[in-house]
């Protein structure tokens, strides 16, 4: 039952729970704005609960009414076997009674009437019943009367000495029958002489039980001595044996007297509930129903009493075929109420109301959280796209004002060119300056706007890296130089040469990173370095180690005043970037031929990870803005940005595209010793077979005249020799280092040793510190060495590598023995190639002549020889730009007018060229020109129509001379005039070398043979 | 070792040309252009400078004194013939002088012409006493410089 119920139960909650778990599962899935089930039917929450509660009455009132119907079925039939169990136990001691009445009537016959004499008299009688009564427990006495008729009556009367008297113990009155008691127990003595016939119910027994031989019973009646209601109970004793089936005759005739006992029913019935369980709850009533319509009450009382709802019937036989008696039992309170059946059933109720409320909550409690979850979705939703929105807003205005600016820009520049006042100028050059500030940090929240937006998208092109760093650096070299600071890169060896990447962007996070490090660097060094992400992996071990034992190291190098650990041998924030490791990076790289490895790495991976490494030594970063340093316009310190200036924007950018090349970007920073700045990023190899267009790539072409010298570096510091190295060696140049002077001397070997077997360097590089801190001395002695020891083939070239250098410095490094050049740091290949071309005089002109265009050597080897028509209407301009010309080896001639240049180049002529000022009186430039085209283009027709003859010997070209405007005013609408009139080009009237040489160039380039031919 | 005092002395002179902002770059490069062949090249530019340009001043004066109305056209003509011959030599003064004067003439001020053309007139002359004077001590160490190289 009870399990039943919770089966119920648990039944009734699944239903409702396994929904509500799908819909919010549903709802997780989803997504969407869609109103799930329980929202759509929030009304019917209210409702659910109403119907929940109606049912769960129901429920329980079908519970209860089980349960009480069963306790009822167990009342009943309880009621049931006990009174059958109290029906049986009084007809079984009823019929022990009347059994012994029978053997008591037997025992009269016996004694009385088969002896002679007769063996019992009324003494014997009674003490015999007496002694025997145990046996009858249910008779209050019996009695004997004997059959007299009433011829008899006299002879007996007077035999027994007293006469027959009636029950109103009177004289009896004639009859034809008497039947006087003559024995009886001694509690009913007082029965003795009375007429047993006389009393009406007593002969009815009477004459039934001759007639039939059996014990019969009375009607119940009020007995006489007690006036509790009884049964009278008799026995014939027949005086002669019967036959077997007698006749009532023959029973009359033989009957002798009767024996008679009384039931105290009452009591009797008492007696039997008593030694009964449970008699209290049960009332009992015994009825005599021989007349079926009017029951006469043998026990209980006649009131009809206790619970009438519930009774039971129950036979009883007390061995009188004629007379039937019944017991009715009933119980004698009501049913009590069913309390635990009640309690169950209440508890349960309110269990499954407490169940239905937790729903009903939890439903309304769902249906608020969706709903809130809606709203904020919605708010969500909006917010982004505000912030979308934004984003695009700012990259739309941003944009919009970058293109005014660049008109303002534009104009300003051209307005600088023009004749100004100094104030003007100044005003001017203040103007263009804030405008490019202006630009710059537009340009820079377009980036971060188009970040945002998602739309900045990174390029893949092939670049090389070295020669982008070494441009960064040169940017910034001006600035570092004035502040004193070491300034340099390191690439590995490992990183290919050509990367697959965005340039722009690779250049904007070095340049706002190396640009932040000189903004906030007083003293010490900025290094940028690079390497294969990977092979941090066993240096990082051993930063551990230095960090270790590190901590007194460092105490120790303090307090020696020097740490040539790093670059410039100020304490770095970062460890890893000092000697120690860097050490391991490059013996790494030296364990491999860098070919082998180069190619090993490109070919191996589809993509490198790079790890930029921005060391400086600056003012450092306080701790407490170090968590919020990548945060757009928030820089470290409010106060930093009134000393130093700036947004604050950049490293956001830097952070941002850092993230979009699929890298990380980290510090390390102590305040007052520096920070350092290092990210990775990815790029793709750059694989040969993908032909590319080769002139896209920015590749710096290196000159390759320095590939097998060899090279000393001396410094003391090793980080900053491994850069100089490193620049050497893309240049092809084998270099060892020596920390000092001495050491390089005898790298080189003393006087007597074999030269082949030694290092014979052909340039010593210098670091100047190391010169300076060393004795002079040290190097007149080598330079002695040398010249004493003639096995040298050349004596070594000797560089200064410096920082920034007075006059008097170089004055007396110059008297020391130094070249004429030194080599100005920060230290770029390019540099360092230029200066050595200028030390070592070699291959000048062919390694300049493309790279370097403003170079007067590679003009004279155009010019030279050539003959050229200036015409100018100025004299002085006139002989300038002759005197220009000239130097440069071409053959000048000059015109003053346009008119006398036409004159001049009549066809034919044998100029070259022609330099034509436009603003001249007269005939101006253009009008010249015109007309000489105009000439040339006749000849040119003439020529066509006597091709046959003169064909072949001048086939080569048609007539066109090179014009050349001169102008002052270089504006594009000048130019588009010049194209237009039939000009080639315009240089600008005080002639720039650069200038003239890219307008020549272009086409002396291509006929360079034709003089010569 | 006793020529360099003299020297000394002209690169100093010029120098204070350069520094009184009379002189720009163009100067130099002209410098640059006399060689060997052509040693005095510049003193011969810059000779040729007056002597053609003491002819557009008299004309610029002329136009100038012509007064009702002025041409301001032919002023502006002469005064970029003038303009350019003195960029041509580097006399940075003066061409801002000029720059000056065409603006007005542009313009159509008359009295801003006057004022410009007297300045001008004022830079053009202090300009001429210093490059005789610089060329005058240059020209004293000069011939020796010359006597030095085998011709």
């Amino acid at each position: 039952m009870g399990l039943g119920l919770k089966m119920k139960i648990q039944e009734m909650q699944q239903k409702h729970h396994v929904p509500v778990a799908l819909r919010m599962h549903d709802q997780n899935g989803t997504q969407k704005r869609k109103y799930t089930f329980i929202q759509k039917n929030r009304a019917l929450i209210p409702l659910f609960l109403f119907v929940w509660i109606l049912v769960m009455s129901y429920f329980s009132w079908f519970v209860f009414n089980k349960m009480d119907a069963d306790d009822k079925v167990r009342r009943k039939e309880f009621l049931e076997t006990q009174c059958d169990q109290r029906a049986r136990m009084l007809q079984d001691q009823f019929s022990v009674s009347v059994n012994h009445v029978h053997a008591l009537a037997i025992l009269v016959s016996t004694f009385h009437y088969y002896r002679h004499p007769s063996a019992i008299d009324q003494g014997t009688f009674a003490e015999y019943t007496a002694r025997t009564a145990f046996e009858r427990p249910l008779l209050s006495g019996v009695a004997y009367a004997q059959r007299v008729v009433h011829s008899e009556r006299e002879t007996f009367e007077k035999q027994h000495g007293w006469i027959i008297k009636t029950m109103e113990r009177e004289p009896s009155q004639l009859r034809d029958e008497y039947a006087p008691v003559i024995f009886a127990q001694e509690t009913v003595s007082y029965l003795e002489s009375i007429d047993m016939m006389s009393g009406k119910e007593d002969r009815e027994n009477i004459l039934r039980a001759r007639a039939t031989g059996k014990a019969v019973l009375t009607s119940p009646f009020r007995l006489l001595g007690s006036h509790h209601l009884g049964v009278v109970l008799t026995f014939p004793v027949y005086k002669s044996k019967l036959p077997l089936n007698p006749t009532l005759e023959e029973r009359i005739k033989a009957t002798a007297g009767y024996v008679g006992g009384s039931f105290d029913v009452e009591s009797l019935v008492e007696n039997l509930l008593g030694q009964l369980a449970g008699n209290q709850a049960i009332l009992v009533n015994v009825y005599d129903v021989t007349n079926s319509s009017t029951p006469l009450i043998m026990y209980g009382s006649q009131y009809e009493k206790g619970d009438m709802s519930l009774v039971h019937e129950s036979k009883l036989d007390f061995g009188d075929p004629y007379r039937n008696h019944t017991m009715i039992c009933r119980y004698h309170q009501k049913a009590p109420t069913n309390w635990m059946a009640l309690t169950t059933v209440s508890l349960v109720f309110v269990i499954l109301l407490l169940i239905g409320y937790i729903l009903y909550g939890a439903g309304n409690h769902i249906v608020k959280v969706e709903d809130d979850f809606q709203e904020m979705e919605e708010l969500k939703v909006r917010a982004e796209a505000a912030d979308v929105a934004k984003s695009q807003f700012l990259a739309t205005v941003s944009h919009e004002i970058r293109t005014p600016m660049n008109g303002i820009l534009g104009m300003l520049g051209l307005l600088l060119d023009t004749e100004l006042t100094s104030t003007q100028r100044d005003y001017a050059q203040t103007a263009q300056a804030c405008g490019k500030a202006l630009i710059t940090l537009i340009n820079e929240v377009l980036d971060r706007a188009k970040i945002e937006a998602g739309k900045l998208e990174l390029e893949a092109v092939p670049f090389d890296i070295r020669s982008i760093l070494d441009d960064v650096l040169s940017l910034f070299s001006e600035k570092s130089r004035h502040k004193g600071l070491e300034l340099a890169v390191f690439v590995s060896d490992k990183v290919p040469d050509i990367v697959m990447g965005d340039p722009g962007r690779f250049r904007q996070i070095i340049t706002n990173l190396v640009g932040n490090s000189v903004k906030f660097t007083e003293r010490g060094h900025i290094f940028v370095k690079v390497h294969l992400a990977e092979s941090t992996k066993p240096t990082t071990n051993g930063t551990c180690e230095t960090y270790l034992n590190g901590v007194t190291d460092e105490v120790g190098h303090i307090s020696g005043g020097c740490n040539s650990k790093t670059l410039s041998g100020c304490e770095a924030a970062d460890e890893r970037n000092n000697w120690e490791n860097f050490k391991h990076l490059i013996a790494d790289e030296e364990f491999l031929s860098d070919s082998v490895k180069k190619v090993a790495c490109s070919e191996a991976y589809d993509q490198v990870r790079l790890m930029v490494c921005v060391e400086d030594t600056g003012i450092g970063i306080p701790f407490s803005a170090q968590d919020r340093i990548f945060m757009p316009f928030v820089q470290a310190d409010s106060s930093t940005s009134r000393h130093y200036g700036g947004t604050g924007i950049g490293l956001s950018i830097s952070k941002c595209l850092v993230e979009l090349m699929g890298g990380q970007i980290n510090f390390i920073s102590r305040p007052q010793v520096g920070s350092t700045f290092s990210f990775t990023a990815n790029f793709g190899t750059y694989k040969k077979n993908l032909k590319t267009d080769v002139k896209k790539l920015n590749v710096e072409d290196l000159p390759s005249s320095f590939r097998g010298l060899r090279a000393i570096v001396v410094d003391g510091k090793p980080v900053r020799a491994a850069v100089t190295r490193y620049h050497l060696k893309r240049l092809g140049i084998q270099a060892k280092v020596a920390n000092h002077i001495k050491k390089a001397v005898s790298l080189c070997g003393k006087n007597g040793s074999l030269a082949s077997e030694l290092f014979q360097p052909d340039i010593v590089f210098v670091e100047k510190d190391s010169w300076f801190s060393g004795e002079d001395g040290v190097f007149n002695i080598w330079q002695l060495d040398w010249k004493q020891n003639g096995h040298m083939l050349k004596i070594p070239q000797m560089i200064l590598l410096a920082t920034n250098i007075s006059n008097g410095e170089f004055d007396k490094a110059k008297a020391t023995g130094f070249s004429d050049t030194v080599i100005m740091k920060p230290l770029r290949s390019s540099m360092v190639a230029a200066c050595l071309q200028q030390v070592l005089g070699m291959g000048k002109k062919k390694q300049l002549g493309k790279d370097m265009p403003n170079a007067p050597t590679f003009l004279k080897s155009l010019l030279c020889g050539k003959k050229m028509l200036v015409v100018d209407d100025n004299i002085v301009n006139r002989r300038v730009a002759a005197g220009a010309l000239k130097k440069f080896g071409a053959d000048v001639k000059c015109a003053e007018s346009g008119k006398a240049a036409l004159e001049m180049l009549q066809l034919p002529h044998n100029f070259d060229a022609c330099f034509m000022d436009i603003q001249m009186p007269e005939m101006d430039g253009f009008e010249a020109t015109r007309r000489i085209r105009m000439m040339e283009s006749k000849a040119n027709e003439q020529e066509m129509n006597g091709e046959c003859e003169e064909g072949k010997r001048r086939k080569r070209s048609e007539h066109h001379l090179p014009i050349l405007a001169m102008t002052a005013d270089v504006i594009h609408a000048t130019y588009e005039e010049c194209l237009k009139c039939g000009m080639d080009g315009y240089v600008s009237k005080p002639f720039e070398e650069e200038n003239l040489y890219q307008a020549v160039a272009k086409f002396f380039n291509s006929n360079h043979i034709s003089p010569a031919s | 070792m006793e020529r360099s005092q003299p020297r000394r002395q002209v690169a100093a002179m010029k120098q204070s040309l350069f520094d009184q902002g009379l002189l720009d770059e163009q100067f130099i490069q002209l410098e640059e252009l006399s060689d060997d062949a052509n040693p005095n090249f510049v003193e011969e530019i810059v000779t040729l400078y007056y002597r053609d340009s003491s002819r557009l001043i008299s004309s610029i004066e002329q136009a100038l004194k012509e007064r009702h109305p002025l041409d301001f056209n032919k002023l502006d003509t002469l005064m970029h013939q003038f303009k350019g011959s003195s960029s041509s030599i580097g006399a940075k003064k003066v061409k801002a002088e000029c720059t000056l004067f065409r603006e007005y003439c542009r313009t159509g001020n008359a009295e801003g012409c006057m004022k410009s053309f007297q300045q001008l007139k004022k830079e053009y002359a202090s300009l001429r006493k210093k490059l005789e004077a610089y060329f005058q001590l240059a020209r004293q160490t000069g011939p020796m410089d010359s006597a030095c190289r085998p011709k």
